[in-house]
Formats: C-alpha cells, sequence, structure tokens
C-alpha cells in the first residue's frame, strides 16, 4: 500500500491504515470464501454467508469516526470525508446503472456484491489523488 | 482567503515541512493553506498567529478589505 509506505505519517495514520488495510483484506477473503460456498452446496447457510463479508465492512465504519475524532489535522480530515464520500457515491452510480441495466436484460453477475470493495478501493484510490495532488 | 504565510515562512527560511512539523498538521496542509485552497479553522489560524508572533489578520487578509476602493 503505497499510501502506508510514506515516511510521513503520523503513528495514529499508520494504525488505522493498517487496521483498514486488515479489513479490506479480510472483506476480500471473507468475499471469496463466502461465494465459493455458496456456489458448493452451503445454499442453507445464505443469509449468514450474505452477510459475512459485510462484517468488515462493518468494522471499518466503527473504526472511521474514531480515526477522524482522534486526528488532529484538520485539513486531512477533509481529505478523508471528501475520499469517503466519493467512495459512497460511486457504488451508487454503478449500482444505479447497473439496476436499469438488469431490468433491460439481466446480466450473470450480481455486482452489488462487489459495493464493499468498490466503496474501499474508490475512497482509498481518490485519497491518493488528492494527497498528491497537495504536494 | 489569501494570506501572507509563504512570505512569513520564507522570511524565516522554513521549508513547508519545516512549519508543518512546528504547527504538528502535515505538510499537504500547509501547502493547501499557503495556495489559498484550504482556511483553516480558528484554532490553527492562532497556533500560525502565536508561531509567528503577529496578529491574526496580519496574516490572513480579509477578502472584503481586499476589494478595489
Amino acid at each position: 500500500m503505497p499510501l502506508l509506505c510514506r515516511k510521513n505519517l503520523s503513528p495514529l495514520q499508520r494504525r488505522f491504515g493498517l487496521l483498514f488495510s486488515t479489513t479490506l483484506i479480510a472483506t476480500s477473503l471473507l468475499f471469496m470464501w463466502s461465494y465459493h460456498a455458496t456456489e458448493h452446496g452451503y445454499a442453507s447457510w445464505k443469509l449468514l454467508l450474505g452477510f459475512l463479508p459485510a462484517v468488515p465492512f462493518l468494522t471499518m465504519m466503527f473504526l472511521i469516526p474514531r480515526y477522524l475524532t482522534q486526528e488532529k489535522d484538520e485539513f486531512l480530515r477533509m481529505l478523508v470525508i471528501r475520499a469517503l464520500l466519493w467512495g459512497f457515491a460511486v457504488p451508487m452510480v454503478v449500482d444505479t446503472i447497473w439496476g436499469f441495466l438488469w431490468k433491460l436484460a439481466p446480466p450473470d453477475t450480481a455486482l452489488p456484491m462487489m459495493n464493499v470493495d468498490l466503496f474501499c478501493i474508490t475512497a482509498l484510490f481518490v485519497l491518493a489523488i488528492q494527497i498528491r495532488r497537495y504536494q | 482567503m489569501k494570506n501572507r504565510l509563504r512570505v512569513l515562512r520564507a522570511e524565516r527560511n522554513w521549508s513547508q515541512a519545516d512549519l508543518a512539523a512546528q504547527l504538528e498538521v502535515s505538510r499537504q496542509s500547509v501547502n493547501a493553506i499557503e495556495t489559498g485552497k484550504f482556511d483553516p479553522s480558528l484554532p490553527l489560524a492562532f497556533r500560525i498567529a502565536r508561531l509567528f508572533n503577529s496578529p491574526i489578520e496580519s496574516i490572513f487578509l480579509d477578502p472584503e478589505t481586499e476589494k478595489p476602493q
């Protein structure tokens, strides 16, 4: 993660960066495992398997306000909030387009399952661009 | 909001990183304030004023009074 490799990160930013990365990796792993499990005969556990990949994301939603409360740099706080807004906006836009496409001709892939990943990737991407912009 | 932060910093031969370290903010914050892309909160503005030993209004320029008469 290039964001985490920066030398000038405060201990708080490094700690929360590691926590976010861990939850992101956990989301991906649980998503892959749940996807594999639903495909291979664990259909009776559908609800639990569907909920499982969202658990790390809920953890992240608990961590982000804690980070924002503890971050002393108000400018960085603003950048993080802006990145989070983009993170929420992009999956919503994609879902809206996907919803209309689904109504016209249902595609094979259920893209909304990837919303968490899309949120994390967008937020991190936007944050990296903004930090680079103010170098 | 326009400000004299870059001038005051240059007078003391401080880099953006030096100023950021003294204000306990990121270098990006100093850059954004200097270029007028981000207006600091009152507590940070007071910290800047204290650091340069100048009143806030001599560092941050009031956009109203900047207008041509």
